[in-house]
């Protein structure tokens, strides 16, 4: 008799290991499957030069200058983090702001453009710019609209990402230009277009090249991206390599006004910058000729051409240990590369063609 | 008598703890069916697991409650707590992180909270069906 709750312990443990088995060998699995394109190979590997851990959790690269890498953290809105091209020489700075500024700081996120500082919060909306030698932080640019995005792309005008709601009520990402001076606010209608529901489906990164004056919007979920010049028009509309057109999410939406997914989206690109007449974008997706491991150890960056949007190679940035690319940017041969906790940098070689 | 303390003990827990995730389940409802489905392992069942889970959840708890049923009661809740922590355990080693659905502040547990948790409640009705065969079959029927 004794036996017997054991008996059942055992049966039950068995069944339901099976059945989760079960389940996890019918579920979608990223890059199981072919994903029906093909890469340049042999890709160019990136060499790991210099490697720095960081104090905090949930840094972001907020810029650069000459000497210095600068991080913000989102869960600390006036710190920021310079680091000089090896990682050595770490100074912590706190951005000066009067007390009775009130702001969404979870929101705020601060831009560096040598010799200015910028921090931007979109719910508010609050602008606030300050140098870096100082570090004086004063509210600018009031006429501003809401935001969820904003890239600075001179010292009086910047490029927002807002929603924009019709007259039948639908919501969708828009891209503006905000600037000090009159109109303040112009919108660049059509530029972000809606696939699914407007705004988780046209989610994605903005990046400014002050060199050529373009901006490339990526979208996430699809293989397409935006170069654009800073009026807000459109240059052309660029593909990355795999072959997802549409995206591919679900997104249910409550009752109380809030949008989730409601099933696992397909992420095809995490990130796109800008440098030295490239686009620099991280992939999510395998090819059909890589390694099917590839992944595992390294992140792929498809590097595509700044005037034309044609793909010229692949590059792999290999990973130390578990942790994913969150963010990097290019300077000159340098990627520097955020993974959590961890600032890399690694040198790339350039290929021509 | 400890025996019988302990068995009221366990008993009253699982049921808490069904009702309680049961009923923030159902509270939530929309949000409860959206965010099953952000599991790659469940996503296409979602729409009939978010009714499925939360009703399982009141049928135990009902049961342990009725005297006659209490052993299956304990049975049930024994194999639903396997069968959340499996699916942890595979979920959290094979799949990448997806949000938790359980409900109310349960959710707000880490993946390894949540897995301590669980295996407490596993050992809990591991020991309730071991102390009830223990306990004179008389008074139980079989279900």
């Amino acid at each position: 008799m004794m036996q017997q709750p054991f008996k059942f312990a055992l049966f039950c443990i068995a069944g339901c290991l099976a059945l989760v088995l079960i389940l996890y060998a019918f579920a979608d699995k990223p890059n199981s499957n072919m994903n029906g394109f093909t890469r340049r190979i042999p890709p160019v590997t990136a060499i790991l030069r210099n490697s720095l851990v960081l104090k905090y959790p949930a840094y972001y690269i907020a810029g650069y200058s000459n000497r210095h890498i600068y991080l913000g953290n989102y869960s600390a809105s006036l710190h920021l983090l310079a680091v000089n091209q090896n990682l050595e020489d770490a100074q912590e700075l706190t951005l000066k702001i009067s007390p009775e500024e009130r702001y969404a700081w979870k929101l705020a996120r601060v831009m560096v453009d040598s010799p200015a500082v910028y921090m931007a919060e979109g719910n508010s909306p609050a602008l606030y710019r300050g140098k870096l030698d100082d570090l004086i932080m004063t509210r600018f640019l009031p006429q501003s609209c809401f935001f969820n995005m904003l890239q600075n792309i001179s010292t009086t005008s910047f490029i927002s990402r807002s929603i924009h709601i019709d007259s039948l009520g639908n919501r969708q990402n828009i891209l503006a230009k905000v600037k000090t001076d009159t109109p303040y606010v112009k919108l660049g209608e059509g530029i972000i277009t809606k696939q699914v529901d407007g705004i988780f489906c046209t989610d994605g990164t903005l990046d400014y090249d002050k060199q050529t004056g373009k901006l490339v919007y990526l979208y996430h979920y699809r293989n397409e991206f935006v170069t654009l010049d800073t009026n807000l028009h459109t240059i052309y509309t660029g593909h990355t390599l795999d072959t997802n057109a549409r995206a591919k999410i679900q997104v249910a939406n409550m009752s109380t006004g809030i949008s989730k997914f409601s099933a696992p989206p397909t992420y095809v690109n995490s990130r796109g910058r800008i440098a030295d007449n490239r686009i620099y974008i991280l992939s999510s997706l395998l090819a059909d000729n890589e390694d099917r491991k590839a992944r595992q150890h390294n992140e792929i960056i498809d590097v595509f051409s700044l005037d034309n949007g044609k793909y010229i190679y692949t590059l792999y940035i290999p990973l130390k240990g578990e942790d994913r690319i969150t963010d990097f940017i290019i300077k000159g041969d340098q990627l520097f590369a955020l993974h959590d906790q961890t600032l890399n940098v690694y040198s790339i070689q350039f290929l021509l063609q | 008598m400890l025996r019988k303390l302990t068995l009221e003990t366990i008993r009253l827990l699982f049921i808490l703890l069904f009702v309680y995730t049961a009923v923030s389940k159902f509270l939530d409802y929309e949000n409860f069916r959206a965010v099953i489905g952000q599991s790659p392992l469940l996503t296409r069942f979602a729409p009939i697991l978010a009714i499925v889970v939360p009703a399982a959840e009141i049928i135990i708890a009902l049961l342990l409650v009725i005297p006659r049923y209490r052993r299956t009661g304990l049975y049930a809740s024994f194999a639903m707590m396997i069968l959340f922590t499996t699916y942890i355990i595979v979920l959290v080693t094979l799949a990448e992180k997806v949000p938790c659905s359980c409900g109310g502040v349960i959710s707000r547990m880490t993946w390894k909270q949540h897995l301590y948790f669980n295996v407490c409640f596993v050992l809990l009705a591991l020991l309730g069906m071991w102390l009830h065969t223990g306990e004179s079959d008389k008074q139980l029927t079989h279900a």
